[in-house]
């Protein structure tokens, strides 16, 4: 029946699938780092490959570390001579306040001294108490705020998009408006009144309360997400093939959103750690005997003029650690965003240019 | 002998914009189409842009609502299915996508992807799945290794080659082809054809062939349907069709396939 249609040649069409790569000179360099892996793999190659966000990983990573384990954390105890809050007894340490004013004991490198910690690295407070332990058990309140807010958001956010996305209509009218309810109220006080009510002073039921007013960009965004991957062939694909809505929603579209839901959860953590601080700075959220790095800002916000120190040291930890996430942040978008293409060197095209000519002159030619 | 499917008075309308004011206007998509495709046999549905063929292929193919009419398969209303009573009729009709890039899900490994309607249809174990997924890519001409590879590394022909195998995964009688070469060069789209024509005379599937490249549809179909503004206009055997086209637009139909060589004599479709 259909005599003059060319028979399949399916060697030849295998080999046009290579050629792609060959033909194209812009893409090639790209289409060849693409061959044989998944999305998750190009993206984390491309990750590993932003050096901002590695270098921020990298310290994040260590501020965490030095965070638990210098004052110990839950039963596990640290490594460090004093507990966050304790003070040195004259009658076993032989002082109360180690240097005058009970500035800190730490000697950089390029002083006369050459680099030492000493009994106080970050100093003392007015009682005596060591600055560092205490800036360790703020950093550790921080970082379990964060990852409670992070997981929390994540959840409501992801769920109230996707149901506004995927089903529309009543669903999404109801929802969103609750959203943009949310959005409109000032974080700080629906923060203050809701952590009134669970009960700021404790880390855990602060973040729960934070997480539940911070969702709200992120379920935008999936909403937006989901609209257009509903609309994407694939899912009428899976339909065709008797897919239920839950299996399209978890197996199909969440993992084709999984991009932009990282990015913008890791951008809601960042900012997340300055609404905590904010919070407690303003006596709303933690409070003694709980320490956090804004309490302790606002703990000694009356020293500033005689003991710098005291909050020079969790403003730099609170600075630290956002940056480092926004930064980690940013390298996750680039990696996502599969229009973001780095420029490559004059080297590396060269180098990409002769691969492909190798290849090339080692196959046999076929014609087009 | 009966047919297989048969559309009948098939009507789908799609509101323009919001209804608040119940000003919105409606636009007949599809408009009082009637058709039917006997077993082992292919309807071309051929129009242009907008003609309705692909909104009444997707009506057929359950993923659209139709305002009235009916779709009967072995002479079962489908279009008042719904839930777990659809599931047998979902495996009965599959589908192959138009664009083969968009019609792959780019997280998923191919083998992933042909095996999902056997996941959710079939008893099969993981060892069972993997062989029949092989089978599968094999019969549409891929080799087994794609079976561990992902979308975005095959071609536009392998491609579509893996949406076929994942519609034939499941046994279907019936196979609604939306469009499913316009997305590739002249030379794939033939090996596509080829490897459908040979699929239909293994397995005996019925096709409903959805295209606006009448030149394509000639050598394909046993029966063609020319649908314009939701209507269809004319209805016959491609031969027929074409040597005596009855309505004014299945001329200006014909006379929009490109000649080749204009000095050569024959019919004035030939191509190639």
């Amino acid at each position: 029946m259909n005599s003059n249609i060319p028979p399949v040649d399916q060697d030849r069409e295998l080999s046009d699938a290579v050629d792609e790569s060959v033909g194209r000179g812009e893409g090639a360099l790209e289409l060849r780092d693409a061959v044989g892996k998944s999305q998750g793999q190009i993206v984390r190659e491309r990750f590993f490959r932003h050096r901002g966000a590695i270098a921020a990983m990298i310290v994040l990573a260590a501020v965490v570390i030095l965070g638990f384990s210098s004052v110990g954390f839950w039963f596990v105890p640290g490594w460090w001579e004093w507990a966050p809050g304790e003070r040195p007894d004259p009658e076993v340490h032989g002082y109360r306040i180690f240097n005058e004013g009970g500035s800190p004991t730490i000697t950089m490198p390029w002083s006369e001294e050459g680099f030492g910690i000493g009994p106080h690295p970050f100093g003392q407070d007015d009682i005596g108490r060591d600055m560092f332990a205490m800036v360790m058990r703020g950093i550790q309140t921080s970082i379990i705020v964060v990852v409670i807010i992070g997981i929390v958001a994540t959840l409501i956010g992801v769920l109230i998009g996707a149901i506004s996305g995927f089903f529309r209509g009543a669903a999404d009218q109801v929802l969103m408006r609750m959203t943009d309810l949310v959005i409109t109220l000032p974080t700080i006080a629906l923060g203050a009144v809701l952590g009134a009510i669970f009960g700021a002073a404790d880390p855990v039921p602060l973040a729960l309360a934070i997480g539940a007013i911070t969702w709200t960009g992120l379920s935008r965004l999936v909403r937006a997400e989901f609209l257009s991957l509903r609309e994407r062939e694939f899912v009428d694909a899976a339909r065709v093939a008797g897919a239920s809505n839950l299996r399209i929603i978890f197996k199909h579209m969440l993992p084709n959103a999984m991009g932009v839901i990282i990015v913008s959860v890791t951008l809601t953590m960042s900012s997340a750690i300055l609404l905590e601080t904010s919070l407690s700075y303003l006596g709303f959220g933690i409070t003694s005997p709980n320490v956090s790095l804004g309490w302790l800002i606002s703990e000694y916000e009356t020293a500033f003029a005689t003991r710098p120190w005291l909050f020079w040291w969790p403003g730099l930890f609170i600075v630290l650690i956002a940056l480092t996430v926004n930064f980690i942040g940013d390298g996750l978008r680039d990696a996502f965003d599969p229009r973001q293409r780095r420029i490559p060197s004059a080297r590396k095209l060269a180098a990409a240019e002769r691969k492909l000519q190798r290849e090339r002159s080692s196959r046999p030619e076929v014609a087009p | 002998m009966t047919a297989l499917l048969q559309v009948e008075d098939l009507v789908k309308t799609f509101g323009s914009g919001r209804q608040l004011m119940g000003t919105g206007e409606l636009t007949t998509a599809v408009d009082h189409v009637s058709f039917s495709v006997e077993a082992g046999r292919t309807l071309g549905l051929v129009g242009e842009s907008g003609s309705g063929k692909s909104t009444t292929a997707r009506i057929v193919a359950r993923l659209l609502d139709a305002d009235s009419g009916s779709v009967r398969l072995h002479g079962q209303e489908l279009l008042t299915m719904r839930g777990r009573a659809l599931a047998p009729i979902r495996r009965q009709v599959q589908m192959v996508f138009q664009d083969p890039f968009a019609s792959l899900n780019p997280r998923w490994k191919v083998g992933s992807l042909v095996a999902e309607g056997l996941k959710i249809h079939s008893r099969l174990d993981r060892t069972q799945r993997r062989d029949r997924v092989v089978e599968l890519l094999e019969m549409c001409g891929l080799p087994a290794v794609a079976a561990t590879r992902y979308p975005h590394e095959f071609s536009g022909g392998q491609r579509q080659r893996i949406g076929i195998a994942r519609a034939l995964a499941v046994e279907p009688e019936v196979l609604i082809l939306d469009e499913p070469v316009s997305a590739l060069d002249v030379s794939i789209q033939a090996q596509i054809l080829t490897l459908l024509t040979q699929l239909q005379q293994d397995l005996h599937l019925t096709y409903l062939f959805i295209a606006h490249d009448l030149a394509i549809v000639e050598r394909f179909c046993d029966r063609i349907a020319v649908l314009r503004n939701g209507q269809i206009v004319e209805e016959g055997v491609p031969r027929e069709l074409y040597a005596d086209p009855q309505h004014e637009y299945t001329k200006t139909l014909l006379g929009a396939i490109p000649i080749p060589d204009p000095r050569r004599p024959g019919p004035h479709y030939q191509r190639r």
